[in-house]
């Protein structure tokens, strides 16, 4: 059953939040809208019937007997220490702004980019050959608690945002890995690192053309930008 | 990020499994891969934790989990090109017309083929039911960027539906 909002009636999303117990400030609109209220019902039946057949206790063993992620078997944080001086200096960073009240600091270090081959985790510094079908994952060390903003640029100069949100302090490997489609041409990821939130949509937009670019152009405040170019010829 | 204990995972499970399960399902079209899906949203709280500052779990789990989906999504669409295409016809052949609300069942499929922001803009509207003015607050975008992102999928899935029914330009 999908849920037809009127004018006056709370977004789908409320209401499936109440129906589990949330948002209770629907819950005088639901009372007095017939539309709603059948939409809550008809959610919380179809809950209470799914909860039954699968019950939590099921629920977890089954997530205790998924296997492991290949990558996580390994411990690669020691690995990639002894290159990561070597990822510092090779990757491709940038770009620093003619506004003086910027304070963008340059690193290459904080990202790290690794492709997965069978049970192993290869370090790809910038310049690095990739191809079609090569899966990768994406470490970052925030020096701090902060916000972190991860994109991936390629080059048809599609523009993706890998990940957007607030980190701890210290080392985080991004929930997604990555799996390369065909398009051929520079890929680039971009990591950006604030202690403020910042303004993703404004960075997608500067992002785009500057694929070919050998330098990234970026404003973002006080951030520390890093970025790592690959190769997919 | 807060750690989460395996009683705080069955109760988040409890709770909000099903919504997430129903959400997977709408952008995967296969219950098995929403499954898998729900599996790997709940692995993903597991291993990073809740936000310090999460006040919408569902919200938070929706997003997780459209994640997910799309990363699914594309890793599907890269091994079975064909299966990705062919079902997206046959969906969008069920859509009565462009303006169907039916159009919900071919939403994760047509958004697969978008940008990350046009992907969740598209999903807080279609799925989630925000207006464009409740999206921009909820994201942080512009008014005029939502519309645009929204636009840019409206072009899309009119086209693809005139050309899998063959309907009127």
């Amino acid at each position: 059953m999908n849920h037809q909002r009127g004018p006056d009636c709370p977004p789908t999303r409320a209401l499936e939040a109440f129906s589990a117990g949330d948002a209770a400030e629907v819950g005088p609109h639901v009372a007095s809208c017939e539309r709603c209220s059948a939409y809550v019902t008809t959610v919380r039946d179809e809950a209470e019937a799914w909860r039954k057949q699968r019950p939590p206790e099921l629920f977890l063993n089954q997530l205790d007997s998924r296997p492991t992620p290949r990558a996580s078997r390994w411990s690669w944080w020691p690995m990639l220490a002894g290159v990561g001086l070597t990822a510092a200096l090779l990757a491709v960073v940038f770009i620093a702004r003619p506004n003086p009240a910027d304070e963008v600091l340059l690193k290459g270090g904080g990202l790290r980019v690794s492709r997965i081959v069978g049970q192993t985790l290869e370090a790809l510094d910038s310049g690095a050959r990739v191809k079609a079908g090569d899966v990768v994952l994406l470490d970052y060390e925030a020096p701090a608690k902060g916000f972190l903003w991860v994109a991936q640029l390629d080059g048809t100069e599609a523009v993706s945002t890998r990940f957007e949100g607030p980190i701890d302090a210290g080392p985080m490997r991004l929930p997604a890995a990555i799996e390369f489609d065909s398009a051929r041409g520079p890929e680039w990821f971009i990591a950006i690192f604030s202690r403020t939130q910042l303004d993703g949509a404004s960075l997608l937009e500067q992002l785009k053309g500057q694929s070919q670019q050998p330098r990234l152009e970026l404003q973002c405040g006080a951030c520390i930008v890093s970025a790592v170019r690959l190769e997919k010829p | 990020m807060a750690a989460v204990t395996r009683a705080e995972l069955g109760q988040l499970y409890e709770r909000y499994g099903y919504l997430v399960h129903r959400r997977c399902r709408a952008l995967l079209r296969s219950e098995v891969d929403a499954a898998d899906a729900l599996q790997e949203t709940f692995l993903r709280v597991q291993r990073y934790g809740l936000p310090d500052d999460l006040r919408e779990p569902l919200a938070w789990l929706y997003g997780v989990a459209a994640n997910v989906c799309f990363d699914k999504r594309a890793r599907r669409s890269r091994d079975e090109q064909r299966t990705e295409d062919d079902e997206l016809s046959a969906s969008l052949a069920q859509v009565g017309s462009p303006e169907d609300a039916d159009r919900r069942a071919v939403v994760g499929t047509i958004l697969s083929r978008f940008d990350d922001v046009t992907r969740r803009i598209g999903v807080l509207h279609h799925l989630d039911g925000l207006t464009q003015e409740e999206i921009a607050v909820e994201t942080g975008y512009s008014r005029k960027t939502v519309g645009k992102k929204l636009s840019s999928f409206e072009a899309t899935f009119q086209a693809l539906w005139r050309t899998a029914t063959g309907g009127p330009a």
